[in-house]
């Protein structure tokens, strides 16, 4: 047994070794950029299976020619040959030329999937590129003379925190399909993936104040005379708290103020979640930070080393999650 | 290893064909297919239309694809008719058809990337067995087409993506395009590869496929061939024209009468007589013929004949032969001494000359001992019976009374109507039953000169003609030449044309119409550029090959032409590669853009926190709240800054140039302030 299993590890030890050969290779060789020109320096060509088969059939047209002594299937068979390898260098100029460059991703939440925009431009023709991530669908496409185009390749996350480098398979293999011409390309997307929300039953700890999070708790208005608790709109508001009924009828924009009017506040306390590993937590975290946002509930978040004051909107939000998503990274 | 993942997964290859992408692929199918029009049965045609609109069916929606147990039940059906019309014999024909049928039964799964990537080579493919039926101009333009539209249907087929085929995608300029840029190179690989020999045999097309003489003659066959304007062959003379009366072209001797139809002796053994020594001090024609296959081994030649090139030899009987059957058009020379025909005959072949069954005919042999009593020199005979057919009112004509068993009696003296065989073969058998020595030869008589100075022989010049031992040679002796002397003097049309039969069974020939004066100009300038194209495309073999290097390339030897064919690809390969090196040379850059990034990093360098979405604006005012030395400077720059980007005409090249002037200024005095980092 140990004999039979001793080979068989030497072998995936082998081949870790000669995938992180490769990886250290082709990182020195494509670094990662947010802009990059394909050339000779980074487009890889190898015959397809297509191309094989075409080869097969070159051989049996130039036999026929030779068997039959026919002038006309050897100036085919040349003929087809010759455009087989002009097709070479199309399929190289293909990639060779195009220019892709990284676009403004938005952070998601970690097991979800993340559209990396990404655009490509080029002088000439090129058809039938696909692209993607491996374990991902691949996205096609065709880039006309001056037209960039933009598309969106679909990563599933597995990680939270800044967005890790990865490579990108673009090929092609227009315009007959004989040549597959590739590249990896590791485009440098700057993006954070927030912790995957966990739902939990665990008890909210209560801050010094000792209110308890309601956090479906909503300002009432009654119909007809203006509630309490309406400020002025200010930049930032999240349009669910704008009261408009009132805006209307004023004309000025007005906003709930619900702090001011229930004075729910509540913090999200790393320590409360004791027993859990870091991650775990970071997930319950992240969940109250979503429902209390969802909810436009005033929470602030301590975290080891880290506490931010209680807030809210849009840019309260993201602050914390990015926190969360960060936490432990620098 | 990671190469793998370059792999095509099979979801790439499944992707559906649109419709505009599968109109092309059929269109290419469909032109490949007509050099094949002629050589399969009606049967098959009938069933590949019914193939066709199936397809078209599912494409309109009408129709599913057959499912695999009914297309296993067409595969079988296919494939059986076509054993069984061909008789199981591997045959060209039977090789065709088969590669057709296939290609048509993948029609009926022809939905994904994968299968439109297999019909395209199949059609390829399929162009190229065409070739191998015919080779004219028209057949080689139709294939240069196929060849455009399976381009272009493949740049479809590989552009198509989930949402279709990318809009404007030039296909049928780029597949153009491609055909062109690829010409240098097929020229190259053309002219320079080695031309060898077979490698090993092939099968080859049925005889049923060609028309032509045959080994054996009963007397409607000839007839039968003048119902045809096919090409038999072309020849050039080298130096002096024979006159018409003597373009007499020897194809076989038959010598063997069974009592019905003439046959003649197997010819295996060829002595090989170059042709190319030197017969000074005769009078003699040397000549250049182009061939169109006919499944057998014969040549044409005039009589005296003494050799051919390369590939050619003389049979015991003295004709020119060739060493393997003519599949494919075939070009030799040949010499032949006027008049002299050096052949001497043994005791036994005398007696086999005048071998007759024992029985039939009875009138004829009466006659002919008649006649040799009067006349006992074969050649005083051959003349009297030569007048005999001149006084009695023969009469030359391509439809005949049907005689019964004793044929050639009722030709001879109640019927008196018919053609060259009926002719020729009552003459030998007049002769022979007088004892003497005779035979017929079959080949064709006369020929159409061209404006361009070469003789173009036709089916329809097909003759039969009798040759008579007169003790020391063979001597000529044509019936026909003195029944209808137009025949020998000027055709078959002339000789016919109070009857009006000639090519009356072919409507469509172009020949029949030669009295119409445009049409016949256009037929015969379509045929001399068939002509050129067989003399110096289709017939480029191995010995041409070499006398085309040699004399125009000055290339000695096959293994330097195959140095000389890398050489050519190389060459291109590196022609590419600076084509491709100089259209992605880095462009020149923007001298504001290069400018600007200049100031940024100065400005970084002094201090300043830039960003990269700063506007151009923002970040001159900055900079001259930064540095109150250079405020004025850097205000200055900004106003000018302001006018270029907004001003409503684009700034001209003038403006341009003061910014960046202006730019450059700047930068040099933020280059000399204190930096101002915290």
């Amino acid at each position: 047994m140990s004999q039979q299993s001793e080979p068989a590890a030497d072998h995936s030890g082998l081949r870790q070794w000669r995938q992180a050969l490769w990886r250290r290779w082709l990182n020195r060789r494509i670094p990662p950029a947010s802009i990059l020109a394909l050339s000779h320096r980074n487009v890889f060509i190898l015959p397809s299976r297509t191309g094989w088969v075409f080869a097969a059939l070159l051989l049996v047209m130039l036999l026929t020619a030779i068997n039959y002594q026919n002038s006309l299937i050897y100036g085919l068979t040349f003929w087809l040959l010759s455009m087989g390898l002009s097709s070479m260098w199309l399929t190289f100029r293909n990639l060779s030329g195009l220019t892709l460059s990284a676009g403004q991703a938005h952070p998601v939440f970690c097991g979800d999937t993340i559209g990396l925009p990404v655009q490509l431009s080029s002088d000439g023709w090129c058809a039938g590129l696909t692209l993607g991530y491996s374990g991902n669908d691949k996205v096609e496409a065709s880039v006309p003379p001056g037209q960039p185009q933009s598309l969106i390749l679909p990563v599933t996350t597995r990680q939270r925190g800044r967005l890790k480098i990865r490579r990108l398979l673009i090929q092609s293999r227009y315009p007959f399909g004989l040549f597959t011409a590739w590249s990896w390309v590791a485009l440098d997307y700057r993006v954070i993936i927030y912790p995957e929300p966990l739902a939990s039953a665990a008890v909210l700890s209560g801050d010094d104040t000792g209110t308890d999070p309601d956090l479906t708790q909503r300002p009432e208005t009654s119909a007809g005379d203006e509630p309490d608790g309406l400020r002025d709109y200010r930049p930032g508001d999240s349009l669910r708290r704008i009261a408009w009924k009132q805006s209307a009828r004023t004309g000025d924009l007005r906003s709930f103020d619900t702090v001011s009017e229930s004075g729910i506040c509540c913090w999200f306390d790393w320590a409360s979640l004791e027993g859990m590993d870091a991650e775990t937590r970071l997930s319950h975290l992240t969940h109250w930070v979503v429902a209390a946002a969802a909810e436009d509930g005033h929470y602030g978040l301590r975290l080891p080393a880290l506490t931010l004051q209680p807030g809210q909107g849009e840019q309260h939000r993201r602050e914390c999650l990015e926190a969360l998503a960060l936490w432990g990274d620098v | 290893m990671m190469f793998s993942k370059t792999r095509n997964p099979a979801r790439e290859t499944d992707m559906a064909i649109p419709g505009r992408t599968l109109l092309l692929i059929l269109l290419a199918f469909i032109a490949s297919l007509s050099a094949h029009v002629l050589y399969l049965p009606l049967w098959f045609w009938g069933s590949a239309v019914l193939v066709l609109a199936w397809r078209a069916g599912v494409w309109l929606g009408y129709l599913h694809f057959p499912r695999l147990p009914l297309r296993i039940l067409v595969l079988i059906l296919v494939t059986g008719s076509v054993v069984v019309a061909t008789d199981a014999s591997l045959s060209l024909e039977s090789s065709t058809a088969f590669l057709l049928a296939t290609a048509f039964l993948k029609l009926l799964e022809l939905s994904r990337r994968r299968d439109a990537i297999v019909l395209l080579l199949l059609t390829l493919f399929i162009q190229a067995t065409g070739f191998l039926y015919s080779q004219g101009i028209l057949i080689t333009l139709n294939g240069i087409i196929t060849v455009w539209l399976a381009t272009a249907a493949m740049l479809s087929v590989q552009a198509t993506h989930r949402r279709g085929v990318p809009a404007g995608l030039p296909v049928f300029r780029q597949a153009a395009w491609l055909m062109v840029m690829a010409l240098p190179l097929m020229l190259a690989a053309y002219l320079l590869f080695p031309r060898l020999g077979p490698l090993w045999s092939v099968p080859l097309q049925t005889q049923s496929a060609f028309t032509g003489l045959s080994h054996s003659m009963s007397p409607g066959d000839i007839s039968s061939l003048s119902e045809s304007d096919d090409l038999a062959f072309r020849v050039v003379f080298d130096g002096e024209r024979p006159p018409r009366s003597s373009l007499y072209w020897r194809a076989l001797i038959l010598s063997d009468y069974d009592g019905r139809a003439w046959h003649s002796q197997d010819q295996k053994r060829l002595l090989n007589v170059p042709a190319q020594q030197s017969y000074a001090d005769t009078e003699l024609y040397r000549y250049d013929v182009i061939a169109e296959p006919t499944g057998q081994s014969f040549l044409f030649s005039l009589a005296g004949v003494r050799g051919g090139s390369q590939g050619t030899g003389l049979t015991t009987e003295g004709l020119l032969a060739s060493s393997r059957s003519l599949m494919q058009r075939f070009r030799y020379q040949a010499v032949s001494v006027v008049d002299e025909d050096p052949y001497r005959l043994t005791a036994e072949a005398l007696r086999r000359y005048r071998l007759l069954p024992p029985e039939g005919n009875p009138r004829v042999r009466e006659w002919a001992a008649a006649v040799a009593d009067q006349h006992p020199r074969a050649e005083d005979f051959a003349v009297a019976v030569m007048a005999f057919f001149a006084n009695e009112n023969f009469v030359y004509t391509l439809e005949p009374p049907v005689y019964g068993r004793q044929d050639i009696d009722e030709l001879m003296f109640d019927g008196r109507r018919g053609f060259c065989a009926h002719f020729a073969a009552a003459m030998v058998f007049a002769a022979r039953s007088a004892g003497f020595p005779a035979r017929i030869i079959t080949g064709y008589q006369g020929g159409e000169w061209s404006s361009e100075g070469y003789l173009s022989v036709r089916q329809y010049d097909a003759h039969a003609w009798a040759e008579i031992w007169t003790g020391e040679s063979w001597q000529r002796f044509d019936p026909t030449a003195v029944i209808a002397p137009e025949r020998i003097r000027a055709g078959l049309e002339q000789a016919l044309a109070e009857e009006g039969s000639f090519l009356q069974q072919n409507l469509l020939s172009p020949h029949r119409y030669r009295h119409v004066q445009w049409l016949n100009n256009l037929r015969q300038q379509m045929e001399n550029l068939n002509y050129q194209w067989t003399r110096w495309v289709l017939s480029y073999d191995s010995q041409r090959q070499m006398n085309l290097l040699r004399n125009r390339f000055g290339i000695e030897d096959i293994t330097r032409a195959v140095y000389w064919l890398a050489a050519a690809l190389v060459i291109t390969m590196v022609i590419a590669s600076l084509v491709l090196w100089w259209s992605q040379r880095p462009k020149a850059k923007d001298p504001l853009l290069v400018e600007w990034q200049a100031l940024r990093s100065q400005a970084r360098r002094q201090g300043l926190d830039v960003t990269d979405g700063e506007s151009p604006l923002s970040l001159l005012g900055r900079t001259a709240e930064a540095f109150p030395e250079i405020a004025a400077q850097a205000d200055a720059a900004r106003l000018l800054a302001e006018q270029s980007l907004y001003s409503a005409p684009a700034p001209e090249a003038e403006q341009i140039r003061s910014l960046v002037l202006t730019l450059k200024n700047l930068r040099r005095a933020l280059a000399k302030t204190p930096s101002r980092k915290s």
